[in-house]
């Protein structure tokens, strides 16, 4: 299963959506940790990062922004932010 | 690497699998060839997934090196294998748990001498349960990276900003 660290950033950004869309993330984050995530989240490598940014669907309009990184135990996932599509366009590569 | 493209080799037989097929035998050996016996099994299974693990990596590092190269390769088919070996792992490992605690129950009443080894050895083997879907999910990854960093698909819709952006097409508007 993908280990999961959430980001500073993600924790004031979460702050921001309204309280059905954190409780709809927070059951994400849940699903994405399964081994495999389920398919529906479309957990995926952001194009143009090289597997240094990967996205998932955050409930509703909105998505996760994920950075895989590495420590003594081995990879895992810094949810980096979470909004609606347009956080893409804060992550052109 | 036509095959190799559309499904890999199927992977060897979980180790806890091997162990639970043989209890009925093993429960009427000695303690000590049990614990033998148990430990050769949990010896074959990680040579067999040492060179699982090895073809999986050649082909993972030749088709990566392949798109590098510019390429135009369908990894869709392999990678959707990937995912149902990591599923069927997976399942696989649910399982052998439930089983495990149906037959050393089982066990338990009517060779209880044995259960300590048994009980050990399984232990050792269910814990090397994940490494078949840790395998396959880390390939399936790496080649899903590679896909997206070079060969990516043209951008389309807001979500990507271009060309279909609908923020700056409003704006144009006035």
């Amino acid at each position: 299963m993908p280990r999961l660290v959430l980001s500073d950033k993600y924790q004031k950004a979460v702050r921001r959506l309204t309280v059905d869309d954190r409780m709809r993330a927070k059951r994400y984050l849940d699903r994405l940790v399964q081994s495999p995530p389920p398919g529906n989240l479309n957990f995926k490598p952001m194009e143009g990062w090289n597997g240094v940014l990967w996205e998932c669907r955050a409930g509703g309009q909105n998505r996760f922004i994920l950075r895989r990184q590495k420590d003594e135990v081995g990879d895992y996932f810094l949810v980096d932010d979470i909004g609606p599509h347009d956080i893409y366009k804060k992550y052109k590569p | 690497m036509a095959h190799a493209l559309n499904k890999l080799p199927s992977p060897p037989r979980a180790v806890a699998e091997e162990i639970l097929g043989s209890l009925g035998v093993l429960a009427k050996a000695e303690p000590h060839a049990v614990r033998a016996a148990l430990e050769l099994t949990i010896e074959k299974g990680d040579a067999a997934f040492a060179s699982y693990a090895e073809i999986v990596e050649k082909v993972v590092n030749d088709l990566v090196g392949l798109l590098a190269s510019g390429a135009q390769i369908d990894l869709d088919p392999l990678i959707e294998s990937l995912l149902e070996e990591e599923r069927s792992a997976a399942r696989s490992k649910r399982e052998s748990e439930r089983r495990a605690s149906v037959d050393l129950r089982r066990l338990a009443k009517s060779t209880p001498d044995k259960l300590a080894v048994i009980n050990e050895v399984l232990q050792n083997a269910l814990a090397r349960a994940d490494r078949v879907a840790a395998m396959c999910r880390d390939a399936r990854w790496r080649l899903m990276e590679a896909r997206s960093y070079y060969q990516p698909g043209k951008p389309v819709g807001p979500m990507r900003g271009e060309p279909w952006d609908a923020d700056e097409y409003l704006k144009t508007l006035g």
